[in-house]
């Protein structure tokens, strides 16, 4: 992780005004790129702007969030109060710790069982092997709200209602991590694993040692992906989740659209937004190599 | 068994053994509960098919079909053209590329919750989206989300405005993944760019088209988060917002309906079974590989 | 073969979980489910230590739920065997928990009463405010909470236009729609800026708690809650809907499109709001509204005097408890239920003992006789199995006649025919 941070680091570090003068340089000798840049321009602005416009109404007094005529800046500006009276609103702090803890959770064991299968599955002849992998696989094609009902009852009969066993255990696994780390996984030389064979290694030292190690690149782009679904995930904690200990960010923010809730908390809605939004952005600026390369491996958005 | 017959078990059985529990299981008992009259409050009596007679009749589950279909069309022939023509875009070389590319990106971060709110402000009656419409509609107030018509529209752009930018990227991969020799062999046997995109590169995009026709028909047909956070009364109004994803959370955890709740459940599951097995067919031959 | 084998499948699921709750030697348990209320909380907390304190033999296990999630937490916890003795429960879904059974009727002795009706002699208006946890003439708890809605007017804004709340405020809807009309703003493209008045049109309840006591202001009622019928094609019907109808496209003084009613008026863009209970009070501080209290409106040609529904949480107990452990939470329900000047003072929540309505801490309140009075002369909201899903009706119907522009002479029969059906399919459940 910290080898990959360095990285990220040094990449985004070459001056911004060298940078400039080679991209107005660039710009003058291939005029014809000035159309595409204006189309993506427009394009990125057009995306970006519902964001931007979260952002800053996050630092506006109530008043101005529904402003007619609307208020493109904070005219009032209100520095971290927005903030200060989220965090007065609800236990948000709370929430977040939840929503990390039920996040990492996630990314540890989706990431380590599916490279275990992954690998198990590239690398191993064992009695039914293609049923099973089959059958892993096809839990991708199911919507999860085919299992709402019935995963709720089951929960509810082992106990684990209202409770952290009840909210991650469920979700702790991704059938497409499996897939994913099994692609990864046919590309190791056998060589490797038999010469440790050889030198008399176990088999779960081989795993951890030397498979697990080669899959590293391929753990990244998996983790952030778990990561940012785990974190936006809506539909399971809703259901699970009763009381506030174990509330997580998407479920404990609903408060702020509920059309009886008692207060107009737009301003203060916008920042618990901006908020929840934070962890995902950061990763995603920091990671962006792994994140990109996990959403098109993946194809799923939460 | 050889031992390495077993080692091989030993690293996949942690996961069959997992999804056998919180997979399988789950499908079949919701099988079994949609042949139940199960109400969360008391124990499920048998009832056979009865259910599945009852939603025949069921108008807001019959609606609920149309909702989730017209959901399902709106959200993946838009999503599938622009998401490809922002590909292109991006896939021409210019300055400035990449970092427009991240904001282009942005809006698949925020989790659907955070995407509710922010767009309730922005569709807000007299708000920005009406301001910004003015030149062109001279309205002053524009009601996105109680007007039956418009409702369901506003739904789609929103989920449009978040998923765009994923299948673009996707799109910007298989784009990646074609031989630039390919197409300007094609520019030198003196066809157009636009004869050179119809007749080279899309035939090689078939299996991206596949896969993000496929996925964003999964995903669509799921619909769920926007419509509760965002729809008056969730799902309405007048239920034109209640998509069989919500129904299956109205039915079951609002109105202690578990047993219809289950039967829905397993009519979406159908109906997705069906329409990926078509789309599949139709790209029948194609291998796509994920890699 | 097959079927019974599923069945046994199916029922197996649920049994495994029902864990058996023994009941031994020594001190009873009474577990108790409370909402989250903040405010309230502490001073729970404070008198259950009082109560252990002096009954040795019973234990207190005090759990707070929120409020979104009440039902299907206590259904599901119910489902399982498990979940509380005594609980704190909102009239609204409490049609479903009776016609399942789980309502034991109260133990007036063990509350601390001589008999039942000591109960209601000890309550203002004991008859019809308790009438909220009567089924069938037997009573199943003790209020912690009553309340009804009031008008609340901003009196800034009213000023503005040149009224007076306490002269102007209107006694019928009709009149209201005159004032609303002064109190109206719009901008030069007709778009609305501030509301005089509107509904609450956002959350579905609304349609038994306040449209249907307009309907009963008239003599009609949309729903019969002991013979689980619904009349809804009906004259009475037709009127309040019709001025609901003209409220949004005739007279376009508001609407479902707009801010919610409530939110808009602590941000200070609606001038009147008749849906805030007592409980809207320290918001109006908190948001800096100046703010009157009035009475509700009536229709002008009413029969019936009752203000907007009034609606209840009521201490009820669990009829699957043991006796000792019903006797102990009766016990408790009538030692928390005998403090409600503390509970006044401190949340906010309202109990109409006759101890602290007739004192003069409560003749000296600013805005509780009138909200008192209200409740006495108004009626429940129905408490009948399928609330959630009759009020989900009930909208949908509003909706189709007043968003979606269909007649009334198509929809209301109709939606009598629907509600109908989910009153016969709840009620068998």
């Amino acid at each position: 992780m910290t080898e990959m941070t360095q990285q990220a680091a040094v990449r985004t570090r070459p001056t911004l005004g060298k940078r400039f003068r080679l991209w107005l340089a660039d710009l003058r000798h291939h005029p014809g790129q000035v159309i595409w840049l204006a189309i993506a321009l427009a394009l990125a602005v057009s995306f970006a702007f519902p964001l931007y416009f979260m952002i800053s109404s996050s630092f506006k007094a109530e008043s101005e969030v529904l402003a007619i005529p609307v208020h493109w800046t904070p005219q009032d500006f209100q520095g971290l109060l927005n903030y200060q009276r989220a965090l007065e609103t609800v236990p948000l702090a709370r929430y977040f710790m939840n929503s990390f803890l039920m996040a990492g959770i996630d990314v540890v064991v989706t990431v380590i069982f599916s490279a275990m299968a992954g690998y198990g599955f590239a690398k191993f002849d064992f009695p039914l092997k293609r049923l099973f992998f089959v059958f892993v696989l096809s839990t991708i094609m199911v919507p999860f709200q085919i299992l709402l009902v019935p995963l709720f009852i089951e929960i509810h009969s082992l106990g684990w209602d209202d409770s952290y066993a009840g909210l991650i255990i469920p979700g702790i696994m991704n059938a497409f991590g499996v897939f994913m780390m099994r692609q990864f996984a046919y590309a190791i030389p056998d060589e490797l694993m038999d010469a440790a064979r050889m030198d008399g290694a176990s088999e779960p030292r081989i795993f951890a040692q030397i498979v697990f190690p080669l899959l590293s690149s391929a753990s990244a782009s998996l983790a952030v992906i778990i990561f940012l679904f785990s974190w936006n995930n809506f539909l399971w904690p809703l259901i699970v989740i009763k009381s506030q200990e174990i509330m997580t960010v998407p479920v404990g923010i609903t408060v702020f659209t509920q059309p009886h809730s008692a207060q107009p908390q737009w301003a203060v809605a916008m920042a618990v937004s901006t908020l929840a939004t934070l962890p995902v952005m950061l990763l995603f600026v920091f990671f962006q190599r792994y994140f990109i390369e996990g959403f098109v491996l993946s194809g799923l958005k939460g | 068994m050889q031992r390495r017959q077993i080692w091989g078990l030993f690293f996949v059985l942690p996961t069959v053994i997992f999804f056998a529990i919180f997979f399988l299981y789950p499908i079949v008992s919701g099988l079994l509960f949609s042949l139940t009259d199960f109400t969360l409050l008391r124990p499920p009596e048998w009832v056979g098919l009865q259910n599945y007679a009852d939603l025949l009749k069921d108008r807001l589950f019959l609606k609920s079909i149309s909702v989730t279909l017209g959901f399902v069309l709106g959200t993946t022939v838009p999503v599938w053209i622009l998401s490809l023509l922002a590909a292109k875009v991006f896939y021409q070389r210019f300055a400035g590329r990449e970092i427009l590319k991240v904001l282009f990106f942005a809006p698949v971060l925020p989790s659907l919750v955070v995407v509710a709110i922010v767009w309730r402000i922005l569709m807000n009656p007299s708000g920005v989206m009406t301001t910004l419409l003015r030149p062109f509609t001279g309205l002053g107030e524009i009601d996105f989300f109680n007007n039956p018509t418009l409702s369901p529209i506003s739904m789609i752009l929103i989920n449009d405005w978040t998923t765009i930018p994923f299948y673009m990227l996707i799109w910007l991969a298989g784009l990646t993944g074609i031989p630039l020799e390919l197409r300007d062999a094609a520019l030198v046997d003196g066809a157009n760019r636009w004869q050179s995109f119809l007749r080279i590169e899309l035939p090689l995009l078939r299996p991206t088209a596949v896969f993000v026709a496929a996925i964003s028909t999964i995903n669509a047909f799921q619909a769920f988060t926007l419509q509760y956070a965002i729809s008056p009364g969730r799902g309405g109004p007048i239920d034109v917002n209640t998509t069989m994803g919500l129904l299956i959370w109205k039915y079951g955890f609002q109105f202690y309906r578990m047993g219809d709740a289950s039967t829905v459940s397993v009519v979406l599951f159908a109906l997705i079974l069906i329409v990926t097995i078509l789309q599949l067919g139709l790209s029948r031959g194609e291998q796509y590989s994920l890699e | 073969m097959f079927r019974r084998f599923v069945l046994a499948f199916v029922t197996l699921l649920l049994i495994v979980s029902m864990v058996p709750t023994a009941y031994g030697q020594g001190p009873v348990t009474v577990k108790l489910w409370m909402h989250v209320h903040p405010p309230r909380v502490a001073l729970d907390e404070e008198l259950i230590a009082q109560f252990e304190a002096e009954n040795p033999d019973i234990d207190v296990e005090y759990t707070t739920v929120p409020d979104q999630e009440w039902d299907t937490a206590l259904a599901t916890a119910l489902a399982s065997g498990g979940g509380p003795d005594l609980f704190n429960q909102a009239t609204f879904a409490m049609g479903d928990f009776y016609n399942q059974g789980i309502l034991a009727p109260i133990d007036p002795v063990a509350a601390g009463y001589a008999d039942v009706q000591a109960i209601f002699d000890a309550y203002s208006f004991g008859d019809s405010l308790l009438a909220g946890a009567v089924f069938d003439d037997v009573l199943y708890g003790l209020p912690t909470e009553l309340s009804t809605y009031a008008c609340y007017a901003n009196d800034d804004l009213w000023a503005a236009a040149g009224l007076d709340p306490a002269t102007d405020f209107p006694s019928t809807w009709e009149e209201l729609k005159d004032v609303a009309e002064q109190l109206t703003i719009r901008d030069e493209s007709g778009a609305l800026v501030q509301r005089g008045f509107d509904f609450h049109w956002g959350n579905s309840i609304f349609t038994l708690l306040i449209f249907n006591p307009m309907v009963q202001q008239l003599g009609g009622n949309m729903i019969d809650e002991v013979n689980l019928t619904a009349s809804i094609d009906t004259p009475e019907v037709r009127q309040v809907m019709g001025y609901w109808n003209d409220w949004v496209n005739t007279w376009k003084l508001g609407g479902p499109q707009y801010e919610i009613d409530r939110t808009a008026f602590l941000a200070g863009n609606l001038a009147t709001d008749c849906d805030f209970g007592n409980w809207g009070v320290p918001q109006m501080v908190d948001a800096g509204i100046n703010y009157s209290i009035h009475p509700q409106p009536r229709w002008a040609e009413a029969v019936s005097n009752n203000a907007m529904a009034t609606y209840a949480y009521f201490f009820m107990v669990n009829s699957g408890a043991s006796p000792e452990v019903q006797a102990a939470a009766w016990k408790l329900a009538g030692f928390l239920t005998d403090h409600p000047q503390e509970y006044f003072d401190v949340a906010g929540l309202f109990q109409s003992k006759k101890s602290f309505v007739e004192s003069e801490a409560f003749a000296e309140n600013e805005i509780m006789p009138i909200f008192l009075q209200e409740m006495g002369v108004s009626l429940y909201h129905p408490r009948i199995p399928g609330f959630f899903e009759v009020a989900d009706a009930l909208m949908r119907g509003r909706d189709r006649i007043i968003v979606g522009g269909e007649s009334m002479d198509v929809v209301l029969p109709e939606l009598e025919q629907e509600v109908n059906d989910i009153l016969a399919r709840a009620a068998a459940r």
